[in-house]
């Protein structure tokens, strides 16, 4: 259960950083491809995947 | 490329009719359990939150706000990031309380009526544009792919589809504990429609239209003003905004939370969901760019949110179009009837309820009323939305609409977060933010779109005027109506105090640990408190009611005690909040069945309402409070298993603990005890215990009761408790101990008799050793007498003499053999002749009257030796016959033989008594077990003989095959056999 929360606080960090920060504005203005958003996005959702299976695994769902 | 409009209406009904199919083969079981319960397709039937508007209107929105519109999505994915400690929390309650809407969740939170009618009012007012948006959106696809204006008579008949839909699938059961499988599945099936259509439609416009993608990243590379525009949205406030929005949309707005939590069949579901949801919304908005590019690039005439349809239709695919026509309609049809029953569900419990069900009759059926009602409003909610639809101009984009609800579903944020997390909030600041909230949201997004003269662009220039430039619309009233909304919930709430029942809801909110019931009902029996409910509900709704709460809770009988009528009584309210809605169900409830709360019983009946609800819901329990079951579960396991009567009383002496040894003592039940208060035990029970408790005295000892199975005598002890949540109070009840002493009692009263018989043995040994000297000294005269005499009867008569001296010698050294009674210690054991043992024992025996009108048939072989103690061998045989003795008529027999054998040497001694039974066979051996009158037999001469022949190594057992009297069989191990061990 620990280590779920730890991995939820992790990604909510994550998510944060990449598209609701200083850094985001960073990012948007280096001129990446168009489908760099849905990278970082889909980066985020393996994130909440393995912390969603680890979690069910732990607590024996 | 044109598509007849009749084209466009058979391919929509044949559509719709697939949907009819797959519910149907859902709900009657011809689609397999595994596939319609899989959680994918409960992820998938998510998929609602994708209307006409991400599906039209992304496209129109990413032009006019690049990848700002990813937010409507990415705000989705961090409210599912934080499922765990957001929705998972929710759905808890929600399938706890059986809450069937966010209406239903507040009320239960912050109770009273007005808190479930606002937030129904709010969100009626504020989703019916959204509904309206759909229509609008359905119409307006059919006018692009047809090129010419739809009929409002289509627009009517989707609406009129969409409410058969809603009313044959959504609207079957009227609980929300049976789920609508078939809509569960059809909505997911929709949301994969969807998928496919506009991932299809990215290929499309990536290969066909710009020839793959080296092509698309050439098109990019001359126009870089796209990806400019694409990426700048993110350095604005509208940024920031979408993302809140979408973030309280995820789980507020009423289609996500009756897809995401009312029907969820399966909790562990939405693990799955956390990820496969944000998946599902990433894939559907992959093509989104490529699609408005595409558009761009063959310079379509027409509003970029139908890009879509207008590059299928530029391309001269008629497939496609129709594919993409298919899924805009999945996504309005899913969204409309969807909202339609949730709205339902809030109307149902919210609005009409609470105003008609004191107008009930009780003979009509409930259910049957409550299930029209919610279809007629499902049908009443969707002719709304389409009378919105005739009316409002929608000038705006289909984008403006949604935010619209989206803006108004957000105000419901602060209560809902308030609820999970702070439990000092009250109904009072609640309203008061949605209020304030409420009038803001009005005034700037609604009340333009409802005048001619104004509309969202003139609130933009407004804004722009009071010198909040560069800040969107959508952005400035999200910030204040959210920021007067807080505002007042906060102050609302520190200024005003939380009810009783407030308190209790957030309890029941912030924490999944059970709490203590309070209060009792004033029923007695299920079916008295059915006949209560009978004047609200109507008879059969009561009594269903009531026997499903009862098999819920696995109660049987009708007469339950006080605890059990409060857990029946809490869980009534839960099920009938899902039928009802929590404001009316308490108000049913309550209203009706006052519970009482004198505050010395209430925590009797707390306690064990407490301890039955434990015992239900140990599968619940994680972590420390498993622990602490666990160790209630030993301590209660130590009293009850304590060899020692404990019956703990509350304080209006009802028994709330009564133990295994109560049980044992009294011969009363545990459940016949725990339903009583003392006085009401059978007696002896009542008088005693009552007295005792009442008593000042601490202790009673030696208390003597006649009860059933004779008299009896007790030791009492007890103490105060004191109560665990208020030490200040005095006393609330009391622990009684009760000690059995009537075996006690009876051991040491045979033990001061063995002293006394010890001290008799004793005095008798000394006396036969004392005679043993004249007795020598008469054997010496009377054989000088005869040798002295030449006188034949004087030598005949010392030779009597010396025959009767020597009888009395033998005499004398069997009682001195017998009165050496101590413990074998395995060291005083000799070689023993069994036969001399059975002599000598005979000669004792003989002594007493009855045995000597007794014959002893004596069938005894030579040399029965074995290695023993002689004296404890004699005093085998004395019990046995004296036994035999005392169960023979006069002039009756005794039969004793004896052989031996290789390993064992065996005697039986057997008699012609009235022989004993089969049960009492099997306890002659128990202590102080006698079958003799009272006060002829002490029980202890069997258990004496048992034990020392066990103490030999030998067994004594009772023939069975013997019916006429007793046999007791002896073996024991023979002296060669001992010798040959030894060797």
């Amino acid at each position: 259960m620990r280590r779920a929360t730890d991995l939820t606080l992790l990604t909510t960090l994550a998510a944060l950083f990449i598209f609701h920060s200083p850094f985001t504005r960073w990012w948007t203005g280096l001129g990446l491809p168009w489908y760099t958003v849905f990278l970082l996005w889909l980066l985020v959702i393996v994130l909440i995947a393995a912390n969603a299976l680890s979690g069910g695994r732990q607590s024996g769902d | 490329m044109v598509i007849e409009l009749w084209w466009l209406f058979i391919v929509a009904l044949l559509y719709l009719g697939v949907l009819f199919l797959i519910a149907y083969s859902a709900d009657n079981g011809i689609l397999s359990k595994s596939l319609v319960e899989h959680p994918a397709v409960y992820a998938l039937s998510l998929g609602v939150y994708a209307t006409s508007w991400t599906f039209y209107g992304s496209v129109g929105l990413a032009n006019q706000s690049g990848m700002a519109f990813l937010t409507i999505y990415l705000g989705v994915t961090a409210a599912f990031l934080l499922g765990p400690y957001l929705l998972k929390p929710i759905l808890r309650l929600c399938s706890e309380y059986q809450l069937s809407s966010v209406a239903d969740l507040l009320a239960f939170r912050y109770g009273g009526r007005a808190t479930g009618f606002a937030v129904t009012l709010f969100l009626l007012v504020g989703i019916l544009p959204y509904i309206s948006l759909q229509i609008n959106a359905v119409t307006q696809s059919i006018q692009v792919l047809a090129q010419q204006a739809a009929p409002n008579l289509l627009a009517l008949a989707f609406c009129v589809i969409t409410v058969v839909f809603a009313v044959l699938f959504g609207a079957r059961h009227i609980t929300p504990r049976e789920k609508h499988t078939g809509l569960v599945v059809a909505i997911a099936f929709e949301s994969a429609i969807k998928l496919i259509a506009l991932l299809v439609a990215g290929m499309v416009a990536i290969v066909q239209v710009f020839g793959g993608v080296e092509g698309m990243n050439d098109w990019l590379a001359m126009n870089p003003e796209q990806l400019e525009a694409m990426y700048h949205p993110v350095k604005t406030s509208l940024w920031s905004t979408l993302l809140l929005l979408a973030f309280g949309a995820a789980f507020l707005l009423p289609r996500q939370y009756h897809m995401t939590f009312v029907e969820n069949h399966n909790p562990k579901a939405l693990n799955t969901a956390y990820w496969l949801f944000p998946l599902y919304l990433l894939l559907l908005n992959l093509p989104i760019f490529p699609i408005l590019w595409a558009g761009k690039t063959l310079g379509l005439d027409i509003s970029p949110d139908f890009y879509v349809l207008g590059m299928a239709m530029s391309v001269g695919d008629q497939w496609l179009a129709l594919l993409v026509y298919l899924g805009g309609l999945s996504a309005a049809s899913a969204m409309m009837i969807v909202t339609t029953l949730a709205l339902s569900y809030m109307c149902l419990n919210q609005l009409l309820l609470p105003l008609s069900i004191s107008t009930n009759n009780p003979d009509t059926n409930l259910y049957k009323r409550l299930l029209w009602s919610k279809r007629v409003i499902i049908a009443a909610i969707i002719a709304a939305g389409y009378g919105f639809y005739l009316v409002i101009e929608v000038n705006q984009g289909l984008a403006s609409l949604g935010l619209i609800s989206f803006v108004a579903a957000i105000q419901l944020l602060p209560g809902v977060i308030g609820l999970l997390f702070w439990t000092r909030a009250t109904q009072a600041g609640l309203l008061l933010g949605l209020l304030g909230g409420a009038t803001v949201w009005f005034a700037f997004l609604v009340w333009p779109l409802l005048t001619d003269s104004a509309s969202i662009t003139s609130v933009q220039n407004l804004i722009g005027n009071m010198g909040f430039e560069g800040v969107d619309v959508w952005s400035i009233s999200t910030f204040c109506s959210l920021t007067v909304n807080c505002f007042l919930y906060v102050v609302g709430s520190l200024l005003t105090t939380p009810t009783n029942e407030e308190q209790e809801a957030a309890q029941a909110c912030v924490s999944d640990a059970l709490r203590p019931l309070h209060g009792l009902v004033n029923t007695r029996s299920a079916s008295e408190y059915s006949a209560q409910l009978k004047q609200l509900l109507g008879s059969e709704a009561a009594q269903q009611e009531v026997s499903r709460a009862m098999n819920d809770l696995k109660l049987q009988g009708d007469h339950l005690e006080p605890a059990e009528m409060r857990l029946l009584h809490e869980r009534l309210e839960r099920n009938l909040s899902g039928l009802l809605g929590p404001t009316v169900a308490r108000l049913t409830l309550r209203g009706n069945l006052q519970l009482t709360q004198p505050a010395n019983q209430a925590l009797t009946e707390s306690l064990r309402a407490m301890e039955t609800r434990l015992e239900t819901s140990r599968k619940q329990m994680r972590g420390m409070t498993k622990e602490l079951d666990d160790l209630r579960l030993y301590l209660r396991n130590v009293l009850h298993e304590l060899p020692l009567g404990v019956c703990s009383i509350g304080p209006s002496d009802d028994v709330l603990i009564w133990n295994q040894a109560m049980q044992q003592i009294s011969g009363i039940d545990e459940k016949l005890a725990r339903r009583s208060k003392l006085q009401d035990l059978p007696a002896p029970w009542n008088q005693m215990l009552k007295n005792f408790s009442a008593s000042q005295e601490r202790h009673v000892f030696r208390q003597h009761a006649d009860l059933a199975d004779g008299s009896k005598t007790f030791n009492f002890h007890k103490s105060h408790v004191n109560s665990p949540v208020d030490r200040a109070e005095h006393a609330t009840g009391q622990v009684i101990l009760v000690e059995d002493r009537t075996n006690v009692d009876l051991l040491e009263s045979e033990l001061a008799h063995s002293e006394r018989l010890a001290s008799i043995g004793r005095l008798a040994a000394g006396i036969a050793h004392e005679i043993g000297n004249p007795l020598t000294g008469i054997a010496s005269i009377a054989q000088n007498l005869s040798y002295d005499s030449d006188h034949n009867s004087v030598r005949e008569n010392s030779t009597d003499i010396l025959t009767q001296v020597s009888r009395i010698n033998a005499i004398v050294r069997s009682l001195l053999t017998f009165a050496r009674n101590e413990p074998s210690l395995g060291d005083d054991r000799e070689s023993v002749d069994l036969r001399s043992s059975v002599e000598q024992a005979i000669q004792l025996v003989s002594l007493a009257e009855q045995a000597k009108s007794v014959n002893f048939n004596i069938r005894l072989d030579e040399g029965l030796l074995v290695h023993a103690n002689a004296g404890q061998m004699v005093q085998v045989f004395v019990n046995l016959l004296n036994n035999a003795c005392d169960v023979s008529d006069a002039g009756g027999t005794i039969d004793i033989e004896g052989w031996s054998g290789a390993e064992v040497v065996t005697v039986r001694i057997r008699d012609y008594g009235p022989g004993i039974s089969i049960d009492e066979q099997q306890r002659v051996f128990e202590p102080f077990y006698t079958t003799k009158a009272v006060g002829q037999g002490t029980g202890l001469g069997l258990p004496m003989v048992y034990s020392l022949i066990v103490e030999h190594g030998g067994k004594i057992v009772i023939d069975q095959s013997v019916s006429d009297g007793v046999c007791f069989e002896i073996s024991l191990p023979a002296m060669s056999s001992v010798i040959d061990k030894a060797g």
